[in-house]
């Protein structure tokens, strides 16, 4: 039975390497060898970043002959990012998946299912910390020399993702608790993931200082380790090679692993099924408000965004940057005046360009929001109702637009006047700077659009598809990354060349003028293309 | 009413409907019947401005769905067979957009939504998500919405799917007042009863094509609808 069940599951989890999830037809194998080959190389570019942080810390570890700390650190941090990676999607995938009352209908047992199930969570950890492991292997590899002993961290590659997955399980356990009684899961989950991810931007930030700072401070660090960290440290000395160290940490992951089984498999019908529900609200009849077309369509956005946490989530972080960057700038203006007074001798031929710099900086974090790239797609099966309704398509796509534009527009007019302020511009650069920041972001906005107006994709039954599978949203960030740059480079060159104003002004002309351009698109071939639409 | 004439939609190389001519006047239930795949929804969803068409005219009081999409629309309302609703918005929320898009007027909307929420025993749910709803209180809630603005032809696909039998029973009954103040009803079942017993004129549809179309006696005889139906598909 478990069999048939993690068959199920893998085809599931590689439908969208082989099945296109816009026709639902299977790909050709041209199409299979490059999603693997994109596949594959995002995979190696991440993991040659990682090799970095490992090459810092391996070199001076080993030559200590202390490999297991530096084991045990890349291990911690595999550790971190396998939870961060997975537990997103872990709730979901133990208890919200469509098939649940199907597989219990049939003579399946709910601990094949919940095994099934953790199996694939496996496989996705498998993913997130090998994207670590491997180089942290490599590069020891690397540093002591291959032999028999490289069999340690190569088994440990598959141990670490089982811890992973009794962490995120545990964690996926409790998010399906606490959702069970609370009345906004939504809200719940939008301030759970901001707060963890405020922790993962925290320890990112920091991580390089971090390791610097264990590897000059490796006697102190060990020896803490060692008592307050020993499970780490077992682990490290595990993977350079400790039979002993090896044993216990398979015979504790592998108890653990069984123990969460049991927890899961008593709890499973209960939280997936519903179970105990929080108290639903009661409507009271009060006066309702009116308002326009184009106020009812802007507002229809605005609930799918803020009513959809994945959506949040994943197209709208670059806000929570922003008034978190305005407010650095503040606390912290000492230092960007200095940087803003001495950037000529930073950068030869930059006297006086801050605000472009500023600029740059504002567009990379609004750039962040995508909230446009996903917005066709997201209409989904429900398309049918406002295609029903007395409304042009102009107006349906101009509100996408609106959304896009009006949520960035207050954070990124905010930071830019904080930012430029505080780096000493004149008035007339400042006004500049939110002029073109806002051209950027219309830019952004109707990019977003006419690509996904290009590729929809409507037949979904998560909005997860849409939101995170969308090549949409990939390619605006490629769009805005491409353009930030050429609006650093490019301010740079014309502000050398003609000082700020002139370079924030073409700036802002080529920017507005790249946005009427697209405007124009939509207004005709993506009107026409969203009526066909069904 | 409703005319619908030499409608053609082309799939690939399916003709979904195939030069379909009916025409529904005011007062009149009309039941489009015909088996899976046969070219219900693609008629309900081209006459409804969704789905474009590739030959024929379609017009409503008069006027191309083609060429005024906009007025059409705001004379009628329609149901798919599986109400989609946002699911982002509670039923509430949900209704007061509706309202907003047909403009009806504040006070009326909440009048109307809390008479019609009460008739459908969905009052006290409307704060909550839709996408808690069960698949019956999606389709009471479509419903609500098709009737807010008093269109003058509804369009509905299945629209007894998933409904328990009083409400039904109601939106029976309020087809029937709609037609009685001049309004006409084009609607898709399988439910060959509900359509014999409700609907003043019926039409078949086999493969894309109307095979047969006319009043109840006319299209049915001495026989029973489900008698005359089976026959015609054979």
């Amino acid at each position: 039975m478990l069999k048939v069940l993690l068959k199920k599951q893998f085809l599931e989890m590689g439908q969208g390497l082989f099945r296109s999830r816009k026709t639902g037809k299977m790909r050709s194998r041209g199409g299979t060898i490059g999603f693997l080959i994109l596949f594959a190389f995002l995979f190696l570019s991440i993991a040659t970043a990682f090799y970095g942080y490992a090459d810092l810390m391996c070199v001076p570890l080993v030559a200590q002959g202390r490999g297991w700390l530096y084991f045990a650190m890349m291990g911690l941090m595999a550790l971190f990012i396998g939870v961060v990676g997975s537990v997103f999607n872990t709730y979901n995938a133990l208890y919200k998946s469509k098939d649940t009352e199907l597989l219990l209908s049939m003579p399946v047992a709910p601990t094949a299912i919940i095994t099934s199930r953790m199996v694939s969570v496996y496989a996705m950890s498998l993913l997130f910390t090998g994207i670590i492991w491997v180089p942290t292997t490599v590069r020891y590899i690397v540093a002591a020399g291959s032999g028999t002993g490289i069999v340690f961290p190569i088994l440990m590659l598959f141990i670490l993702p089982l811890l992973v997955t009794v962490l995120t399980c545990l964690l996926g356990w409790v998010v399906a608790l606490v959702a069970s009684h609370v009345r906004s899961k939504n809200a719940a989950t939008v301030a759970a993931t901001l707060v963890f991810l405020a922790v993962y931007y925290v320890v990112y930030f920091k991580l390089n200082s971090v390791l610097n700072s264990i590897v000059r401070n490796s006697d102190a660090v060990a020896s803490v380790m060692k008592t307050w960290g020993y499970p780490l440290y077992r682990l490290g000395l595990a993977a350079t090679g400790d039979v002993l160290s090896m044993v216990m940490v398979v015979v504790v992951t592998a108890v653990l692993f069984i123990l969460l089984c049991l927890i899961m498999s008593r709890s499973f019908l209960r939280l997936s099924l519903g179970g105990k529900q929080a108290k639903a609200a009661v409507y009271r009849e009060k006066p309702l408000k009116a308002a326009g077309i184009n106020a009812a369509l802007l507002g229809r956005e605005w609930k799918r965004f803020t009513g959809t946490s994945i959506y949040l989530l994943n197209c709208g972080l670059g806000l929570v940057f922003l008034i978190a960057a305005a407010v650095a700038a503040v606390i912290k203006a000492d230092v960007v005046r200095m940087v803003a007074d001495n950037i000529g001798e930073l950068v030869p031929g930059a006297d006086g360009l801050a605000p472009v710099v500023v600029l740059a900086v504002v567009c990379m974090f609004t750039g962040l929001d995508m909230i446009t790239a996903p917005s066709v797609s997201l209409e989904g099966k429900g398309l049918w109702l406002i295609r029903s309704m007395p409304v042009s398509t102009r107006q349906i796509l101009h509100a996408k637009e609106k959304l896009h534009v009006l949520f960035n527009m207050i954070p990124g007019t905010i930071f830019s006047v904080v930012c430029s302020i505080v780096a000493g511009a004149d008035a007339l650069s400042v006004v500049l700077v939110v002029l073109a920041a806002l051209c950027f972001n219309c830019v952004i906005a109707a990019t977003g659009l006419m690509l996904d107006l290009k590729r929809p994709n409507l037949n979904w039954t998560n909005e997860a598809t849409p939101v995170k599978q969308n090549l949409s949203i990939f390619l605006v960030m490629m769009v805005e990354f491409i353009l930030s740059a050429a609006i650093l480079f490019g301010g740079w060159l014309l502000g050398s060349l003609a000082g700020v104003r002139v370079a924030l002004l073409v700036i802002t002309v080529v920017l507005g003028a790249v946005f009427l351009l697209l405007q124009r698109w939509i207004d005709r071939r993506g009107t026409a293309a969203f009526e066909t639409l069904a | 009413m409703l005319e619908i004439n030499g409608l053609t939609k082309v799939y690939g190389n399916t003709r979904a409907v195939d030069d379909l001519t009916l025409h529904i006047r005011p007062g009149e239930i009309y039941g489009f019947i015909g088996h899976n795949g046969a070219g219900k929804t693609t008629t309900l969803k081209s006459v409804a401005g969704i789905l474009p068409f590739d030959e024929g005219e379609i017009l409503i009081n008069g006027r191309s769905i083609r060429t005024q999409p906009m007025e059409c629309k705001r004379d009628m309302a329609y149901i798919p067979d599986n109400p989609d609703i946002y699911e982002f918005m509670t039923g509430i929320r949900f209704l007061n957009f509706v309202a907003d898009i047909y403009r009806v007027p504040a006070d009326a909307r909440t009048e109307k939504i809390g008479k019609l929420a009460d008739i459908f025993e969905i009052k006290e749910n409307l704060a909550q998500p839709i996408g808690s709803y069960s698949h019956g209180m999606k389709q009471k809630l479509a419903v609500i919405s098709a009737w807010m603005h008093d269109p003058k032809l509804i369009l509905m696909d299945e629209p007894f799917v998933g409904l328990d039998p009083k409400a039904s029973h109601t939106l029976k009954q309020m087809m029937r007042e709609v037609c009685d103040g001049g309004g006409a009803i084009f609607f898709s079942t399988h439910v060959l009863e509900v359509a014999e017993k409700l609907c003043d004129k019926v039409a078949i549809i086999k493969s894309g094509r109307l095979i047969r179309a006319g009043t109840m006696e006319e299209v049915k005889g001495d026989e029973s609808l489900e008698s005359v139906f089976l026959e015609l598909e054979e």
